[in-house]
């Protein structure tokens, strides 16, 4: 998911941004690869780097490919095991579901009720994918694959820099826009779909910036 | 009151924030309260916009090194991690869980809200943290594409954005920094059309546990008749917000209670955030009010 964002971290290295250069110079600074020298020392950093970056997110061990008619192919992109992203309840806010009338604690009870059923059925829900490649980067085959519309975005990133092994990818939407990488897939899909498939093109480099 | 009238009160809208650093990072002489930064930032910036300042004001008094390429660092409320990519606002009351008529009894002459937050270091950003790894640059990139992602869903394109000049894309985000509503709102209305195909919204909810729902939001139903705010939460939340029923919840944006009965793209067009999305925040109604509301 890092990727998507460090695109103009390597912008600004050419020096385009007036604002990161008098603003945060702190922030800016981390993270950025400020050797000059292809090496390979260069390269595994990086490589590390979006490793630990990735496993951040918890997403690292949770992709399994399956096989199509036994080529190694990805098809399918699930989790195994993964709970969806969370984050907790303040205890300010916590404070306030002991201070709740009868009839919302009942409310919520039936929501939660409707709440797990449909996430059962959006877990088995698998929504389609059409990757397209943009320059010179590889395609993946096939370039239509599944994936389950309730996991975030940042795996079908992590999907793709996996598959091509490379150290980084850019993915945007129908050619436009790359999501806030905590989108849920089901939603980018159900509002940007193209007969039925998420359109996600991916590049090497910043292809939209 | 003008639909400009209001932009500029959701435009000038601003939180007291205290951050304080985690004791564990803080030098051993050094207290909490010693270090402790007070700000007050507009509700529709990221805060992290902040953090160069607020790390530069407390450098000195830490053990561990801010720069350290190793470790990341990220604001936390109750030891709950902030997800950055948020506007200030809309943390505040979802993290909070809001409620603007309780605030109301609360406001007294000589008293201050302040919004107490830590800053907080370690080798792994906690799950769901975007990595902040290119400043003020990456903040600008990652604003940029949920304009064009809102432009998407408003004109069925990303045309209107990615056609902006280099000149009135740098005006668009310096509108952001140095807080200028005027150039922000004149490229604003580039992107934002008359009628729109879908709204750009999302929902925070907070309570029984922490979620985000970016529904397909249209402008208008099969009838013809235009979307209103209850249309899409009876829609989002049907045992919250029953058909006359009392409500038991209220849904609040930039700090004030919507009311349902309101045409969803006005309120779009006067609330929507720096990212060009309208945040709604939903906020359950204590027993005390509910009864007040079942008595009227």
């Amino acid at each position: 998911m890092s990727r998507i964002l460090e695109s103009e971290s390597d912008n600004d290295e050419s020096g385009q941004s007036s604002l990161a250069n008098s603003g945060s110079a702190d922030v800016a600074n981390v993270g950025r690869d400020n050797s000059s020298d292809a090496n390979s020392n260069v390269i595994q950093r990086r490589l590390e780097q979006f490793s630990r970056r990735l496993s951040m997110l918890g997403l690292m061990s949770s992709q399994e490919i399956e096989e199509k008619d036994g080529e190694e192919q990805p098809d399918v992109i699930e989790s195994q095991g993964l709970a969806p992203l969370r984050q907790e309840v303040p205890m300010t806010a916590s404070l306030i579901l002991n201070k709740l009338p009868k009839a919302t604690n009942e409310a919520l009870e039936k929501s939660q009720q409707a709440s797990s059923k449909k996430s059962h059925q959006d877990k088995q829900l698998k929504v389609q994918i059409k990757f397209q490649p943009i320059g010179s980067i590889a395609q993946i085959t096939p370039s239509v694959c599944k994936i389950s519309a309730t996991q975030p975005f940042a795996l079908i990133s992590t999907f793709l820099t996996r598959s091509l092994k490379v150290s980084q990818v850019y993915c945007y939407i129908n050619n436009s826009f790359a999501p806030n990488p905590q989108q849920i897939v089901g939603d980018l899909w159900s509002q940007f779909k193209v007969d039925n498939e998420l359109i996600v093109s991916y590049c090497g480099t910043v292809a939209f910036g | 009151m003008s639909i400009n009238d209001i932009r500029q009160l959701v435009w000038q809208g601003a939180l007291n924030v205290q951050i304080t650093v985690k004791p564990t990072l803080l030098a051993v002489d050094e207290s909490p309260k010693d270090c402790a930064v007070n700000l007050r930032i507009p509700r529709d910036i990221y805060l992290t916009c902040y953090l160069p300042a607020i790390i530069n004001r407390v450098r000195d008094s830490l053990r561990v090194d801010l720069d350290d390429e190793e470790q990341h660092i990220w604001l936390e409320f109750e030891n709950v991690p902030l997800y950055w990519n948020y506007p200030a606002g809309v943390l505040y009351d979802s993290m909070i869980g809001l409620n603007p008529s309780e605030r109301e009894d609360k406001d007294a002459e000589n008293s201050l809200e302040v919004w107490r937050l830590e800053l907080a270091q370690g080798p792994k950003l906690p799950p769901g943290v975007i990595p902040l790894t290119g400043g003020l640059q990456q903040i600008r990139s990652y604003l940029m594409h949920q304009w064009k992602q809102a432009c998407f869903i408003l004109n069925g394109s990303s045309k209107q954005v990615m056609s902006l000049s280099m000149q009135e894309s740098s005006r668009f985000w310096e509108s952001v920094v140095t807080r200028d509503q005027e150039n922000f709102i004149y490229v604003a209305n580039k992107v934002i059309p008359f009628k729109p195909r879908f709204i750009p919204v999302i929902i925070h909810q907070t309570l029984p546990e922490v979620k985000l729902f970016q529904p397909v939001t249209v402008h208008s139903k099969d009838d013809g008749t235009r979307t209103k705010l209850i249309d899409l939460i009876q829609a989002q939340f049907p045992n919250l917000f029953q058909k006359d029923h009392v409500t038991l919840s209220k849904v609040v944006s930039n700090g004030i209670e919507l009311p349902l009965t309101e045409d969803l793209y006005d309120l779009y067009n006067r609330l929507f955030s720096l990212d060009g999305f309208l945040h709604l925040s939903i906020c359950l109604i204590t027993d005390s009010e509910y009864a007040e509301e079942a008595s009227k």
